[in-house]
């Protein structure tokens, strides 16, 4: 290898502190963007910079570059790869981004903010969370071995890409930290920048990378995985009752079609316009007036009544899916309610198209 | 590049396997060469009607459940688009049982397989480009999404509009993904860069694919169908990328065997790509540009939904459900009046001539006036998604 030129030699040797420094502050303190974590960040460059100057012009001989650089290489791998790994497998659980209860449902689409939308969007569908995750796992997984950590670098790039872009237009609170991880990624892949230019641009003789050989610091970081991925799994395999409760019986949010109280059709403010059953032992309903009231519920699946608060008894049947009819006193009124679950709380899998169903 | 070497055999089941791709995508390709070529243009209808009559007979032959319904044509994926894709599926295995039969001896389609590419990377990157383009503009998903959108519950939104409106409520995102598609669709059309381009394409593809699975988009199988035109532009290349990104071996340049014996001729359908694929993307943007003006005309002051966010009436502030009157949501989408929907769910129009209007930040509105008598003062914001939120730093107090 040649030697490096002294601007080199400083940006190794700062590209290793700061990473250094951003590794174990993010293991220390891991969070969103604060004030504290832009500080601390400023701080850990401060510090790299000071620290990478004399490093570079005493340390001649002792510390080789090439020894450096490997070093380097294989801390940007522990540093990317361990995180790759955690979240990957939080979310192919998936436990990372709950699934929204229907009271969601009942806000408006305009006043949720931007990460609201795009928390219910991604918590939707379970199966597109585990995808994603299984996406930023495989990029973690490939960075452990040397052989194919250029593959492990590409594939958590493009995670990453997507990743940055998500948090900068929807306002997630993750933009430094995902920046910094896409930074890493993008270094993993500049010594190989040639090569791939080669493979997909210039159609010319791709020769073989160096490949660093065995040492001690690739058995650490193979062996820190395992502990991740251990971790991992037991942390989501404990969180997953919480994160997905047992659906109690009609879950789901309800739009109220029809109401008749004491005999009149009757839409006020005070009446009930949105039932949700989210928890269990519980019925929300919205009002018209936009407030809210929680009854304390007794369900009896078999005889098809529901108690609320103790004291209305009300019958309920279930005409067609998705429709349920409440009949019996309530609040000191002979009610009756048609019910529609709302559009999202339905089950939504069509292989085939039917033209009624989106209009 | 187009230097002569010895024509590797291939083994059985490629040369299956590529008779039925060739067969499969070749029924694909002939619909777009149609619409592509004008003076092929008068049969489109009669080919059509062939297709239509062979899909009826399909339909009753083996007892469908659910209509046809000739709105949802190819693709997506309505019972009409699934029964064709079926017919291609067939006719295909027909095509490679004769040709197996008669073309026992051939060893390999050289020749063919570079037609079968420019067919795939035809198809592929017109579609892209198309898809692309639409998104660049921000003007697939209307972005932002219209009020009539905003002032929806989450639960009245099918999961497919879900995700519509969450592309759209960031038209920079929607760019993105545009960016993204068009990339891939635009290295298509070189040959060196083919490779990277359906790389790309396969990984949006891929993306694509699994939402419209998990979030019930009627287009799954045209998804999926451009997904594997990618994977089959990669195969060839299987090898080599396995070389460089898993065994660490050295990789030599690509040797594509000409098409035709003469250079300019061999040149010329790569050209003709490359030139038309220039052209779509400008035809794309300029039609985009006139879609995005349409869903963006000019907008009356203060458009938008507003939440408010305090309600005095003489002075007093009014609590939130104490009075049926009071307003809950602000929406102006006419100029010189509101829409306002009231605590008891009912709307009224407010004219806004009547009302001082105070814009303290951008996104926050003071009204004063008399309303129903009452002197009254309303202070609004816009609504969350809509708003101009951006925070680099997360603040503990929002």
């Amino acid at each position: 290898m040649q030697s490096l030129n002294p601007a080199n030699r400083i940006a190794l040797r700062f590209l290793f502190a700061y990473f250094l420094l951003f590794f174990l502050t993010d293991i220390a303190l891991p969070g969103e963007d604060t004030r504290f974590r832009w500080m601390l960040a400023l701080a850990s460059a401060g510090l790299a910079a000071i620290v990478a100057v004399p490093w570079s012009v005493l340390d001649r001989g002792r510390i080789s570059d090439e020894r450096l650089r490997s070093w380097l290489r294989l801390l940007l791998r522990v540093a990317l790869a361990l995180p790759m790994i955690a979240s990957g497998i939080a979310r192919l659980i998936p436990v990372q981004i709950p699934f929204p209860g229907p009271l969601e449902y009942l806000h408006r689409l305009g006043e949720l903010a931007p990460m609201e939308l795009v928390w219910i969007f991604v918590g939707s569908s379970p199966v597109f969370q585990s995808f994603t995750g299984l996406a930023g796992l495989t990029g973690g997984v490939l960075l452990l071995t040397p052989r194919t950590t250029l593959l492990g670098a590409v594939t958590c790039a493009s995670n990453l890409v997507m990743a940055v872009t998500l948090s900068l237009c929807y306002n997630l609170p993750f933009k430094l930290y995902l920046l910094h991880l896409l930074v890493i990624a993008l270094l993993l892949i500049a010594p190989d920048l040639r090569r791939l230019a080669n493979l997909f641009l210039l159609d010319r003789v791709v020769e073989p990378a160096e490949m660093p050989p065995a040492s001690m610091g690739e058995r650490v970081l193979l062996l820190l995985s395992l502990g991740v991925i251990a971790w991992s799994l037991v942390d989501a395999a404990g969180r997953y009752g919480s994160v997905h409760p047992p659906k109690p019986p009609l879950y789901g949010a309800w739009n109220v079609e029809e109401l008749t109280v004491d005999g009149e059709e009757s839409f006020g403010p005070d009446q009930w316009r949105w039932v949700v059953f989210q928890d269990p032992g519980a019925l929300d309903a919205q009002r018209g007036n936009g407030s809210r009231k929680r009854y304390a519920l007794d369900l009896d699946s078999a005889r098809k009544t529901m108690t609320l608060d103790r004291r209305s008894v009300l019958s309920f049947q279930e005409p067609e899916e998705g429709v349920l009819i409440l009949e019996g006193r309530l609040d000191g009124h002979n009610t009756r309610a048609k019910l529609r679950r709302m559009k999202l709380s339905n089950p939504w899998f069509h292989w085939i198209l039917e033209p009624e169903l989106y209009g | 590049m187009a230097e002569r070497q010895e024509e590797p055999r291939w083994n059985l089941a490629t040369r299956i396997a590529f008779r039925f791709a060739f067969a499969y995508f070749a029924l694909n390709f002939i619909v777009s060469l149609m619409g592509l070529l004008p003076f092929l243009k008068p049969v489109l209808p009669a080919y059509f009607d062939f297709w239509d009559a062979v899909v009826v007979w399909a339909h009753e032959e083996f007892r469908f459940r659910q209509e046809i319904d000739f709105e949802g044509r190819y693709p997506n994926n309505g019972i009409y688009g699934w029964i064709l894709f079926l017919c291609y599926l067939a006719l295909a295995a027909l095509v490679t049982l004769i040709w197996s039969a008669l073309d026992r001896n051939r060893l390999q389609y050289t020749r063919l397989h570079q037609g079968l590419r420019l067919m795939l990377r035809y198809m592929l990157a017109l579609t892209m480009i198309g898809y692309g383009v639409i998104k660049v503009i921000p003007a697939q998903m209307t972005a932002p999404p219209p009020l009539g959108v905003l002032q929806q519950r989450v639960g009245d939104i099918f999961p497919n509009h879900i995700l519509w409106w969450t592309v759209g409520a960031s038209p920079a995102f929607e760019s993105f993904t545009g960016l993204a598609e068009l990339l891939g669709g635009v290295l298509l059309l070189v040959p060196r860069t083919t490779l990277l381009g359906a790389l790309i394409c396969a990984a949006n593809m891929l993306l694509v694919f699994v939402l419209n699975m998990c979030y019930d988009v009627p287009v799954k199988l045209y998804s999926l169908q451009l997904m594997v035109m990618a994977l089959v532009l990669t195969a060839p290349d299987l090898r080599r990328l396995a070389d460089v990104f898993l065994f660490n071996r050295r990789v030599e340049p690509v040797r594509v065997p000409p098409l035709f014996a003469r250079k300019w001729l061999d040149r010329l359908p790569h050209v003709l790509l490359f030139l038309y694929g220039l052209y779509a993307v400008g035809r794309g943007l300029d039609n985009t540009a006139e879609r995005y003006k349409l869903y963006h005309p000019p907008r009356p002051p203060y458009y938008g939904i507003w939440t408010v966010e305090e309600y005095a009436v003489a002075g007093r502030d009014a609590p939130v459900s104490a009075d049926p009157n009071r307003w809950r949501l602000v929406m102006v989408s006419a100029p010189g009046s509101l829409r306002v929907e009231l605590m008891s769910g009912s709307w009224k129009t407010h004219p806004l001539a009547e009302l001082s209007i105070d814009q303290p930040e951008e996104d926050v509105l003071v009204l004063n006036g008399t309303m129903d008598g009452r002197r009254t003062r309303v202070k609004l914001r816009k609504a969350a998604l809509i708003r101009n939120d951006f925070h680099w730093i997360v603040d503990g107090s929002r």
